[in-house]
């Protein structure tokens, strides 16, 4: 159900024409209207402010370099949050293999409940990475649904909007993604 | 919880576009999912947390970085100089001397490796090796290797020449890896060896065929 829009009809395709003619200043309108949802989704996987803020640009620079890859088939928003989930696995990914320089999330961290100790502290940040290794460990149709419903807050029908989807498809795989990711949350914590 | 509490806390973690149908029919194929719903529910909640705000330059940010020279752009301009490049060029060749020097003559430093065979028990060909390594300074010069499960075997000062240390291992027929440990600390592959293979430390172990 993929559908192609003139560039008249989405924003986004009208900055990118003028963006491949050269004009960056192009590019920055697309920044600024993308970069509240790849940093939300991105802070929500790592945890970390600064690291998220880097890693967001970073989104955006490989976007950018990329631009040629993009042909107008899948909405830009879905093309760019796909970059920005690619991004989040493979960093966490790469600190997974250098434990030492790993960074708990800061949120997890100040979660205070149920009791406010070092010891609880500990509890939630390894749940937290419990919680990442089970998502990522996920068929991809259920963890990226679970990704865009949950870490980028996209209601049902921004994600058909975006995928291309169906809302009762999407709905399903979230159902099932998060009864997979509970029974394997089950067998790690 | 009850059934109702259990289905509403479900549709809070799925969305209010789930009709109560579709709740009850998901409950129904996954059953887990209703269990322990709200500790579940609360700790997916704690790892969504609150989002901080992006600094109002964020977007500056990404395009200075966009306009920023790229690597190639800033390794060309910093070091494809000619006199950077002349200077590389002679830099390489050095190297170059230098491992030739270092790999491929270090056989010729090195005294010969001798094997004398001889009659084993059961027919069995027995080969001593005459493991031998010149260091001229060094206190203790031992051979590890796979015939000796890595353990030191120490080689004896030898009358035969300032700095020349000798151990005659005898061995079976087969393909032994091996090095010499200087001062017990300083491994060195053998100078003599017919080949030599990455011990996977970085470092290169010799190797004897029998």
């Amino acid at each position: 159900m993929n559908r192609k829009q003139s560039p008249s009809q989405d924003p986004d395709l009208e900055a990118l024409r003028r963006c491949r003619q050269g004009d960056r200043r192009a590019f920055a309108e697309i920044v600024d209207r993308h970069k509240q949802g790849v940093f939300r989704l991105v802070y929500r996987w790592l945890g970390q402010k600064e690291r998220a803020e880097e890693l967001a640009q970073e989104v955006f620079l490989k976007a950018y370099r990329e631009l040629d890859r993009f042909r107008g088939d899948a909405k830009f928003s879905t093309w760019i949050y796909q970059i920005a989930l690619n991004a989040c696995r493979d960093d966490w990914r790469s600190r997974r293999r250098r434990p030492e320089a790993r960074v708990e999330p800061e949120f997890l961290n100040a979660q205070p409940a149920p009791e406010d100790s070092p010891e609880a502290g500990m509890i939630a940040a390894s749940e937290g990475e419990a919680l990442r290794r089970a998502l990522d460990g996920l068929p991809q149709i259920y963890r990226e649904a679970l990704l865009l419903r949950y870490f980028g807050d996209l209601s049902y029908e921004e994600m058909a909007e975006r995928s291309g989807e169906g809302i009762s498809n999407l709905k399903m795989r979230v159902a099932r993604g998060l009864a997979q990711l509970r029974r394997r949350l089950e067998r790690h914590l | 919880m009850t059934v109702q509490e259990t289905e509403q806390k479900l549709r809070e973690l799925l969305g209010p576009e789930f009709s109560d149908e579709e709740i009850a029919a998901l409950l129904r194929e996954e059953p887990e999912l209703g269990e322990g719903l709200e500790g579940f529910a609360a700790r997916w909640q704690a790892l969504r947390g609150e989002i901080p705000p992006l600094p109002a330059d964020f977007t500056a940010r990404v395009m200075e970085r966009l306009e920023a020279p790229g690597l190639w752009e800033r390794f060309r301009a910093r070091w494809l100089s000619l006199p950077r490049l002349a200077a590389a060029g002679a830099l390489a060749a050095g190297l170059a001397g230098v491992l030739y020097l270092g790999y491929f003559r270090e056989p010729a430093l090195g005294p010969p490796l001798s094997v004398r065979e001889a009659a084993g028990p059961e027919g069995r060909k027995v080969y001593f090796v005459r493991f031998a390594l010149r260091q001229p300074g060094a206190k203790q010069v031992a051979v590890a290797g796979d015939f000796n499960q890595w353990t030191l075997a120490a080689l004896a000062p030898s009358a035969e020449g300032e700095g020349l240390f000798t151990v005659e291992v005898p061995l079976a027929e087969g393909t032994y890896s091996y090095a010499f440990v200087v001062d017990g600390r300083r491994w060195i592959p053998d100078p003599a060896a017919d080949r030599w293979v990455d011990d996977g430390f970085g470092q290169r172990n010799s190797v004897i065929n029998l």
